[in-house]
């Protein structure tokens, strides 16, 4: 026997050997493995069961679903769809029972000898009993018990059925499970309906949702979507003049975040509530149905006011332009707006875009009002100092001694004096000095107390400087204090969830909307008739300029640095507060180091919201109390203006000031229409 | 046999061959022939026919139900349970309570119903019933009768919710949409005058704590009662009609020592043929008084007197 015969005949024994050891190797793992292979249930349908916790605006409009899948038959699922999925994630689908034997060959191949390159093979059957079944972690023992649950589910289920499981729970990304819910979220129509292009673009993004994300990366989305279109053209489910044109064809995405409240900062304030209160669980697997206090035409101007006023801000500010998605370096804003007689959030957006960061500046940011804050000082002055809107005031160079610390000398944001003035005058002017000669008089508790009883819950400091608004509120908060001036002193607090249903229809909770008298209704509206002329008058007039011409007050607020700018003003019926800054301590300045104020960044977002959140709407004053007379007075003295002399300033006095004024004050009853300019 | 002999004298003549051409002479024999076209038919039948998955794939379809309900799937399917049960224990409970204070006849029974942080949902007519049945004075307390008719008139009051505190009882008069029209409350004092027991369990007035020294025979007592003006008499016995309703003689009537939330406990002690029983009112404190001065032999005097229930007076 030659030598090379012996090494033949050893080398044969040794590979059978091997194959016999591999063969009861596989044989032990294999019964090894299903011992604790999970059971696959019947029917498989069983994974859309789930009934979804469903969302629903004021309206009645659903708005987001949650848990649970939109699943529809294979014949409500555009073929096209069917055709991209099936030839981009496995051409051979239709053919094998559940393992691609060339591809997983050529894969091992490929992963083996070719270091540093990593080939899939999975059949859409293995990703279907992954996605149900198991973790993400790669290992070749998970890769093993996938693939015996995907003979298993090949074995009891058709095709169709399999094909059909899959196309309903994959995912998508931005929430969206399964391609109705994609087919809607993506291109707002459904699956049925997707043409050849947008059918291609959503089969590729399971490959990596937030990677091929057309919102947020539009070419890479192309990309992907042309690979489809090949992989079609490659299996010859279109030709490659279809593909091609496909490719050319105008995609009409939705526009995300403008009218769209899913995936909201909306809808994340009311999902908190609903995990604090019924915890996550049952949140997300109860099929609880909630109906919250969001109207989406308001929502959506809110929406529109936020993008159009943070782009003339940008433009204003020399922002640098977003790279990669991320606006670092560009100012944030957040806009809400309270029913006033109710408390109910009717909108809210808590940034500049939810996609790129979830941050709620709505209700988490405590940012400094500033001068947004004085109006629970000058109520606090009416009530507890006996002070009226015609109480003189000198307006000078103050320093307010503090115990054991140093002096509180507050500027004005002028910089500069003018003397005596009335208070209704200093508020719409918002003169720092007189305000810190109230607060003085009034002390800080009181002021504290007065913001307390408007519903404004964040800590305050006691401290003289909280009158100008240095503890931190969130624009939620100051829409719904301002809400309590709105309606004579009536507090509510706010709400966004109006019920709360089961699956089927049981109420588990309902909003009983009731207010509290936390405000003198007299004082409350001499504030309001003080707020009023921030808008006629004084640093919010920029509102009256930008066409926005119903009743209504407010107040501006800018903080030292120009950090934050605030404007929170009311009509009778709904309080909107607006602010605007950087997330990180960046001043709001143009490149000539000009800062922007309350008025100028904040008011112009708050005018172009109410403009068309009030369009149609008849005029509607503020009620005025039976004990209220208006008073024309001289805004340096307080004194009553003779009736041949010279126009003075409105004043809203309270019957028992009146005796105050010399007799010839003028004093009249308020006119039907209530208004006093 | 046979088979088995093919792989013996296979392995036992492959170690023999001296040469490559009688290893070949060897190897090219039918046997092997077949064999490997037996296995060359089970490798293509495999690619065209899939019978290995297949055949795994109807083994473990057999043994799936002896396999553990394990997986995201299954987890997910214990969590949608757990929270469908703890759902449905809400929804239970709520409209057990609900359904509690539908059926009630009077505030009592919802105020027995309710815990602290329960509320229950009327409508405005079964509020009004129930608001009728109430002692004047606590009614009063809660809301003027002339206030809630005001309210009824106005045509927007649709339900009333009834929210049980720590402190007492709050009842929303709501429109349509859960707005508050009026909001009352009912202090945890006069709660308790509601809801307290009206049938003693002793037998006799002697046995009820805090009537020992008050205790007059049922003619004395109905005398005295006759004498009273029409609102004294409806304030010292507000409902009437239940003495009308109970079977038997009444034979002496007690008034307790305690003053509850201008309230006080009047017992009568009542015989049937079979067993005799002590069933209690709440009279309203000033009507006790004018009452005792009656049974007592003093001047009624001014309503506005003080502290009726001091001093003693024997039977």
């Amino acid at each position: 026997m030659t030598v090379w015969l012996r090494r033949f005949r050893s080398a044969f024994y040794l590979g059978l050997l091997l194959l016999g050891v591999a063969a009861a190797g596989l044989w032990i793992v294999f019964f090894v493995t299903l011992r604790d292979l999970p059971q696959v249930p019947e029917p498989l349908s069983r994974i859309i069961e789930t009934p979804p916790t469903e969302i629903y605006a004021a309206s009645g409009e659903r708005i987001m679903l949650i848990g649970g899948r939109e699943a529809v038959p294979l014949n409500r699922v555009s073929p096209f769809f069917l055709q991209a999925v099936t030839a981009t994630e496995d051409h051979r689908f239709w053919d094998h029972r559940g393992l691609d034997l060339l591809r997983t060959v050529k894969a091992f191949w490929v992963n083996l000898f070719h270091s540093g390159k990593v080939e899939g093979a999975s059949t859409i059957t293995q990703q279907l009993a992954k996605n149900l079944f198991f973790t993400f972690h790669r290992t070749y023992q998970r890769k093993f018990r996938e693939l015996l649950v995907a003979l298993q589910i090949e074995a009891r289920y058709s095709k169709n059925e399999i094909l059909d499981a899959y196309v309903n729970q994959i995912a998508f990304g931005v929430g969206a499970h399964g391609v109705e819910q994609a087919s809607q979220v993506f291109f707002g129509k459904p699956a049925l309906q997707l043409n050849l292009a947008e059918s291609a673009l959503l089969a590729g993004l399971p490959k990596s949702p937030t990677r091929y994300n057309p919102f947020r990366n539009f070419e890479r989305a192309k990309e992907r979507q042309k690979v489809v279109l090949s992989r079609m053209a490659a299996v010859g489910a279109v030709s490659r003049e279809e593909a091609a044109r496909a490719y050319e064809a105008r995609l009409n995405l939705r526009v995300p975040g403008r009218t769209e409240p899913a995936g909201s900062y909306f809808l994340d304030l009311v999902l908190k509530d609903l995990e604090e209160r019924y915890g996550t669980d049952v949140v997300h697997h109860a099929g609880l149905r909630v109906f919250t206090t969001l109207d989406p035409q308001l929502q959506a101007w809110a929406a529109d006011a936020v993008q159009n006023g943070l782009e003339k801000l940008d433009q204003l500010l020399k922002a640098p332009a977003p790279v990669g998605g991320d606006s670092a370096g560009r100012p944030q804003a957040a806009l809400v707006a309270v029913e006033a007689h109710s408390g109910a959030v009717r909108a809210l957006i808590g940034g500049r875009d939810y996609g790129e960061t979830e941050y709620n500046r709505a209700v988490q940011n405590n940012r400094l009002p500033g001068s947004g804050f004085k109006p629970f000082l000058y109520y606090a002055a009416f009530e507890k100092a006996g002070l009226n809107p015609v109480s003189v005031f000198v307006d000078r160079k103050v320093t307010i001694p503090i115990p054991g610390q140093p002096p509180w000398a507050p500027r004005n944001f002028s910089g500069d004096y003018q003397g005596p003035m009335i208070l209704k005058r200093a508020l719409s002017h918002s003169v720092n000095s007189i305000a810190a000669q109230l607060v003085e008089r009034t002390g800080a508790p009181a002021v504290i107390d007065a913001a307390r009883r408007c519903g404004i819950k964040s800590p305050l400091a006691a401290v003289p400087s909280v009158a100008l608004g240095t503890s931190g509120v969130s624009p939620l908060e100051m829409a719904s204090a301002f809400a309590t001036l709105a309606t004579g002193g009536m507090q509510h607090d706010a709400y966004w969830i109006r019920r709360v249903e089961d699956s089927s229809g049981r109420i588990l909770e309902e909003r009983i909307v009731s207010g509290r008298r936390t405000l003198d209704a007299s004082i409350a509206f001499q504030v309001v008739d003080m707020m009023r002329a921030v808008l006629d008058e004084g640093t919010g007039n920029v509102i009256r300029q930008l066409g926005f011409h119903l009743p209504a007050a407010g107040k501006t607020g800018t903080t030292d640095e120009f950090n934050d700018a605030w404007f929170t003003g009311f009509t009778p019926t709904l309080s909107v507060s607006v602010w605007v800054g950087f997330d990180r301590g960046m001043s709001l300045r143009d490149p000539q180091g000009r800062g922007l104020t309350g008025g100028r960044a904040a008011a112009p977002l708050w005018a172009e919201f109410m403009r068309k959140a009030t369009e149609g709407e008849p005029q509607r004053e503020f009620t005025v109390p039976s004990d209220i007379r208006f008073v024309q007075v001289n805004p340096t003295t307080g004194q009553p203006v003779l009736p041949w002399g010279p126009r003075g300033v409105d004043a809203a006095l309270r019957e028992v000031q009146m005796q105050s004024l010399t007799p010839f004050s003028g004093g009249r009853e308020p006119s039907l229409a209530g208004g006093g300019q | 046999m046979g088979g088995l002999l093919v792989p013996c004298r296979l392995m036992e003549e492959l170690t023999e061959p001296k040469d490559l051409r009688e290893w070949a002479a060897r190897v090219l024999t039918l046997h092997v022939f077949v064999l490997a076209g037996v296995m060359l038919a089970m490798i293509f039948a495999e690619l065209k026919l899939h019978w290995v998955e297949r055949a795994i794939g109807a083994y473990l379809v057999s043994t799936n139900s002896d396999r553990p309900e394990s997986g995201a799937i299954w987890e997910k399917g214990r969590k949608a349970q757990s929270a469908r049960s703890a759902i449905e224990q809400l929804a239970n409970n709520r409209e057990a309570y609900q359904r509690m204070a539908r059926n009630a006849g009077n505030l009592s029974e919802i105020v027995g119903s309710l815990t602290p942080g329960q509320g229950a949902m009327l409508s405005a007519e079964h509020f009004r019933e129930i608001y009728q049945k109430i002692p004047q004075g606590l009614a009063a307390e809660m809301i003027s009768p002339f206030e809630l008719l005001r309210v009824a008139n106005e045509g927007r009051w649709s339900r009333t919710y009834l929210e049980k505190s720590s402190d007492g009882l709050v009842v929303y008069l709501l429109e349509p949409n859960n707005h508050v029209l009026r909001q009352f409350k009912l202090a945890s004092a006069s709660l308790a005058i509601l809801t307290r027991r009206t049938e003693a369990s002793s037998q006799t007035l002697e046995d009820v704590p805090g009537f020992q020294s008050r205790i007059y025979s049922a003619e004395r007592f109905f005398t005295a009662l006759t004498s009273l003006a029409e609102d004294e008499r409806r304030g010292l016995i507000p409902q009437p009609e239940r003495l009308l309703e109970v079977s038997g003689q009444i034979t002496r009537v007690g008034i307790s020592d305690e003053v509850l939330a201008g309230f006080v406990d009047i017992g009568f002690e009542i015989r049937s043929a079979s067993q005799r029983r002590v069933l209690l009112i709440q009279g309203q404190d000033w009507a006790v008084w004018r009452l005792r001065s009656l049974l007592e032999g003093k001047s009624p005097g001014s309503r506005a007197g003080k502290g009726p229930l001091e001093g003693h007076s024997p039977q």
